[in-house]
């Protein structure tokens, strides 16, 4: 919660109709920057899905990449319409969405590590399925997927 | 090179809370901002007003289970004047500590 201290020490009121900001004080330049910070966060953290979501939504990634690995895209629709539900119960529950388009440098390059990450496993899980025969690699490459999503919700950053 | 200036409008201190925390949002209901900030209806819906007004927010008005929802999300307007804001009073740190100003993230 973003304390209002630096209100108090300041003669604006909340409507600011004649505000002087070319007299802003350091300290209320410091207490605003360290609200913006704490707002910051706790939208950040409202927007964050809880455990039973970003569980749902692993799952559901891992399922996509185990249809995918298996040939089987027209199951591919289902665990899509499956997330687009749990996504859309997640915003309804919790207020609040997450920017869906990336921010930084570091945002874009770990959902790049995701994508490719995802891409490899379905390659390779179908590789290993369609020419030795392991009827497991799917299920394995949707698993692995499903820890790389929860591990992305957890740190911010993918499996690597 | 031009010195940052401090934004009037999202300078107040319930409006700049508004802007942080819809700024790594793509959009927030209006309870969740209410229930954050810890102001009444009647508050948040001013501030917001002000907000809406300049152009920096918008509203979006969702009805389900018959029961109105609003959300409020921060325009590009909005986000790029919040930025500004922020860099404006980074600006005035680092003037203070005698170090240039670095924006941050």
């Amino acid at each position: 919660m973003a304390k209002k201290t630096y209100l108090k020490r300041t003669n604006m009121d909340s409507n600011h109709s004649g505000i002087n900001t070319a007299g802003t004080g350091i300290e209320e330049a410091k207490q605003a920057l360290r609200s913006v910070q704490q707002a910051k966060s706790a939208g950040l953290n409202q927007a964050m899905p809880t455990r039973w979501f970003r569980a749902a939504i692993a799952l559901t990634i891992g399922s996509m990449v185990t249809v995918s690995a298996w040939g089987k895209t027209e199951l591919v629709v289902i665990s899509l319409a499956v997330l687009t539900g749990v996504l859309a119960a997640q915003k309804r529950k919790q207020g609040a969405v997450l920017r869906s388009c990336p921010n930084g440098v570091k945002e874009i390059s770990a959902l790049f590590v995701l994508a490719v990450f995802s891409t490899a496993l379905i390659v390779g899980a179908n590789l290993l399925n369609q020419t030795r025969g392991y009827e497991w690699a799917p299920i394995a490459g949707g698993a692995l997927m499903a820890i790389a999503v929860l591990q992305y919700y957890k740190t911010g950053k993918a499996i690597l | 090179m031009s010195t940052p200036s401090l934004n009037p409008i999202i300078h107040a201190p319930n409006r700049l809370q508004i802007c942080a925390l819809l700024a790594p949002l793509q959009t927030a209901e209006f309870q969740v901002l209410r229930d954050a900030l810890q102001v009444s209806d009647s508050v948040l819906s001013k501030q917001i007003k002000k907000l809406e007004e300049a152009g920096y927010v918008k509203l979006r008005k969702q009805k389900v289970n018959g029961r109105q929802h609003t959300w409020v999300l921060l325009t590009g307007k909005g986000r790029k004047a919040f930025n500004a804001h922020v860099a404006a009073l980074e600006h005035l740190v680092a003037l203070a500590s005698g170090m240039p100003a670095t924006p941050s993230s």
